[in-house]
């Protein structure tokens, strides 16, 4: 620390401190006269005793009255005056906020609160005019830019850990000449340039963590359901992991496994007398360092058998699609014979269109002309669908990528107003290959027949009738999503949390966008809609926390007590300790007279 | 500032009139007196036979050998002689230190063993020395002379160094009686006690020192950085007191005492160690006697 470095008044009140101490010392009275009778055994003490000399004490007291001085100075002072660095220099930190950074270290605090004290430190270790270049790896700072250390100080506590997103450094190119300081765990952390310095903040803890969790029927069986739950343990030795499903109704199955150190483990849990509903599998482990990983939902559906009517003059491919679905009861009825639906949850329509809107659900392939459907607008062949819907509920998990369509009768929905009517999927023209319609009866129209099209043969055709059948039947659809930023495709939704709070979210074109930073089950909720909501975490690339580039590397021990202090205490309450401490060791060496 | 009456308590005076001074051997005195002395004569104890010779004191004969032998035998005795005390008091600046003052601790002291060897009808003297011999009150016998010896006592003045040996040599160069020398000092002589202590040796008289201390001397409260003047040469020492200085003070002064200790043991001298503070009286009635000077 140079004299020139200060601020100029402290660097002036510690110069005139030092003046003061410096002449009391020269003030002090001369030493008493004292006559002895004879100096005989006095001049014998001294000769075999060694004192230190006076000159040498005498520096030493004054150098401990300066410092005591000067720390109580710089004490009273305010605190950013005491803070030393050069006025103008600049400074970029980079903190990790990836998910991995909310682990808990053994002290109790997160890896993340040992980086925002680190990075704490670092900046109030710097002069007031420091302009530091905040950035976090997860973009919570959307346009970081140089600011004086207190703006950067305020910034820093409004970061936390966030999802979603793949971690990534954000250097700029031309900054390559600055000092630059990532904070980090090294876990999630990609590639980092030559010229920045590296501060870990990782410690190695245990954890076990839910790495996948779904929720299936029994393909030979589709009214048995299973929970398959992935565990990883990322704990350097052998885990017993205690792991629970818990369903509606108060069901509960509990089991206790072990799992190898750094290894998965697959447990599958047969939930078949549990009711439709929300799924909670959580585990526990002792010493588990990172919750989140610790708990995943999903939904379990309803285990109840669809009449379904499919009423087509032949088509065995449909037929047979539709009887391999489980849960369906199907009748096959001819179009002359169709009459009555009211015996029927949902109706396949296979080219062919009742005069009369049905009473139930309706999947339409290519259906004849009828009142309650858009107007057909024109023949076209050899199509294929550029666009589609990827987050309708309809098409979740499909693809038409390779649909070919050798004809097609399109409708024509420019005078139709209802809201309620979505086109699913369209060719270049922009003319609906697929519509759906949501207000009250539901229905879905393909433009086109099975047997016009490839999409039969499509790997995805079984899981669309599932999907369709589902939706039709207000079977409540629910969705997946990773923690961060969730998408739903619902537009002005409205977001409930389990325990009924409400979410802010934010309109995009065609959905709804909300955080969520915590595994749970929500709803979504719009005018036409409603959604149920599994958000996870279940990554295992997160869940190893473990796998970090730094392990290997010691922690510095100066940054982690300067990390340390700045937990316990303001510099001016350090100054004002190290102070008494000085005056205490003063006092302890003039009893032994060793100063003066 | 010195205190100059020297006078006893008539009870403390009562009592030391019984007390006689002792010798380790038999003494050298000329005078009739109340100690032992190498020549025969005409004393109290039998000390040998020797064959008449005409002229001798007829009253020595053994008669009862005379009858069993027919020979004249003459009983001969230990001829009791008085005992010459030479009492050496320091006057030296030194010895004005001290509450009371070493000084008058020390002349109160001489006063009294002057005493007791006057009413002995010993012949006492008196001679005051710092760096030489200063005063000096020839030998004096009986008990007229106590006032005497008080008054020149009262007389001295605390002044200049000491040299034991300048002293010792400077008395005793003169032909002197061996007797007994009683010195009274704080013996802070910078040549060394033992140099003057070879000088006494050497004229083989029996002595008994009295080492007179004050309590500041052993327990100095001194503190912080002082400048240490010595009283008697005047040269100053600046030092810094600390406890671990007190404490090296203290062992140090200790063994110096020790030292004239044993140098006065391991020579057959009496030996005491008299602290100011320590009540006269006592020190006269009971440690001079424990130290057998004194009967």
């Amino acid at each position: 620390m140079s004299v020139q470095a200060l601020p100029p008044y402290l660097a002036l009140a510690l110069i005139a401190v030092a003046a003061i101490v410096a002449l009391l010392y020269w003030l002090k009275p001369p030493p008493r006269t004292i006559v002895v009778a004879s100096s005989l055994v006095w001049d014998r003490v001294l000769r075999e005793s060694h004192p230190s000399p006076d000159r040498l004490r005498w520096w030493l007291s004054l150098l401990l009255a300066t410092l005591i001085a000067a720390m109580i100075v710089s004490a009273v002072l305010p605190p950013s005056a005491a803070t030393p660095g050069a006025a103008g220099s600049t400074l970029i930190i980079v903190l990790d906020n990836s998910p991995t950074m909310a682990t808990r270290t053994t002290d109790g605090a997160t890896r993340w609160d040992h980086a925002v004290a680190r990075a704490r430190a670092l900046m109030e270790s710097r002069a007031v005019g420091t302009q530091v270049w905040l950035a976090d790896s997860m973009r919570r700072v959307a346009t970081p830019a140089f600011r004086n250390r207190d703006d950067a100080l305020a910034q820093l506590a409004s970061l936390q850990v966030s999802y979603g997103l793949a971690p990534a450094l954000p250097f700029p190119e031309q900054f390559a000449a600055i000092e630059a300081i990532v904070i980090t765990d090294g876990v999630s952390l990609g590639p980092v340039p030559a010229h920045v310095r590296l501060e870990s903040v990782f410690e190695s803890v245990e954890n076990a963590g839910i790495t996948a969790f779904e929720v299936r029927a029994l393909p030979a069986d589709p009214r048995r359901y299973l929970a398959y739950v992935e565990l990883f343990n990322a704990s350097g030795v052998e885990k017993r992991i205690e792991l629970t499903v818990v369903g509606v109704g108060g069901k509960r199955i509990s089991r206790v496994v072990s799992v190898a150190p750094n290894s998965p483990r697959n447990e599958m849990v047969d939930i078949s007398d549990f009711g439709g509903g929300p799924v909670r599998a959580s585990i526990a482990m002792p010493g588990d360092g990172f919750a989140i990983d610790d708990v995943a939902y999903s939904i379990l559906p309803a285990h109840r058998v669809m009449r379904v009517a499919l009423v087509t003059d032949g088509n065995a491919f449909l037929e047979k699609s539709l009887q391999v679905q489980p849960r369906v009861n199907m009748t096959v009825i001819a179009p002359a014979r169709y009459a009555d639906d009211r015996n029927y949850d949902a109706i396949v329509f296979d080219r062919f269109a009742p005069k009369a809107r049905p009473h139930v659900p309706a999947l339409l392939f290519r259906p004849s002309r009828a009142e309650w459907l858009p107007p057909r607008h024109k023949e076209i062949a050899n199509v294929s669908a550029t666009s589609w819907n990827t987050v309708h509920p309809l098409l979740e998990n499909i693809s038409l990528l390779d649909l070919s369509v050798d004809r097609a009768a399109v409708a024509d929905l420019r005078g139709r107003t209802q809201d309620a009517e979505a086109v699913l999927a369209s060719r270049p023209g922009g003319e609906p290959l697929i519509v759906a319609h949501e207000g009250g009866v539901r229905w879905v129209s393909f433009a086109f027949a099975l047997d016009d099209s490839n999409f039969a043969l499509h790997a995805g055709f079984p899981i669309f009738l599932n999907n369709a059948l589902n939706w039709m039947w207000g079977e409540q659809a629910h969705i997946k999503r990773g923690l961060g930023v969730v998408e739903v495709p619902v537009s002005d939704a409205r977001v409930m949390t389990a325990d009924g709070t409400e979410l802010p979210t934010h309109s995009t074109g065609g959905g709804s966008l909300f955080e969520v930073d915590v595994p749970g089950l929500f709803t979504v909720v719009s005018a036409h809609q409603r959604l149920r909501l599994a958000v996870n975490l279940l990554d295992r690339r997160i869940s190893d926390v473990n796998n970090s580039r730094l392990a290997q590397v010691k922690p510095d021990p100066e940054a982690l007590i300067a990390a340390k202090r700045s937990f316990a205490f303001d510099p001016w309450f350090a100054l004002l300790l190290a102070a008494a401490l000085l005056l205490l060791f003063e006092w302890w060496s003039w009893n032994r007279r060793m100063t003066v | 500032m010195a205190q100059d009456n020297v006078l006893f308590s008539e009870e403390f005076l009562r009592q030391i009139e019984h007390l006689t001074m002792l010798t380790r051997g038999p003494v050298a005195g000329h005078l009739r007196g109340h100690h032992r002395s190498r020549r025969t004569g005409s004393g109290m104890i039998f000390t040998d036979y020797r064959p008449y010779s005409p002229g001798d004191d007829t009253r020595n004969l053994d008669w009862g050998t005379y009858l069993r032998l027919d020979r004249l035998i003459l009983r001969l005795f230990e001829e009791e002689a008085d005992l010459p005390i030479y009492i050496f008091v320091d006057v030296s600046r030194s010895m004005e230190f001290g509450t009371p003052s070493k000084f008058d601790f020390a002349r109160r002291f001489a006063a009294a063993i002057a005493y007791i060897g006057l009413i002995n009808h010993d012949r006492v003297s008196l001679v005051a020395f710092s760096d030489g011999v200063v005063e000096e009150m020839p030998a004096r016998r009986g008990k007229s002379q106590v006032w005497r010896s008080l008054h020149f006592l009262e007389r001295l003045r605390a002044a200049g160094g000491t040299s034991l040996q300048t002293a010792f040599r400077g008395f005793f160069g003169a032909r002197r009686t061996r007797g007994l020398v009683v010195l009274i000092s704080d013996f802070l002589d910078r040549e060394g006690f033992e140099r003057s202590f070879q000088v006494i040796r050497e004229y083989r008289h029996d002595v008994f020192a009295i080492h007179v201390s004050s309590p500041e001397e052993v327990e100095p409260a001194l503190a912080d950085e002082v400048l240490l003047v010595d009283s008697e040469l005047g040269h100053a020492t600046r030092t810094r007191v600390t406890p671990d200085l007190i404490k090296a003070y203290r062992e140090t002064f200790l063994n110096y005492c020790a030292e004239i200790e044993g140098f006065c043991r391991s020579h057959g001298w009496g030996y005491l160690r008299a602290s100011t503070q320590s009540p006269l009286e006592k020190l006269v009635l009971k440690a001079l006697r424990d130290e057998g000077l004194l009967r």
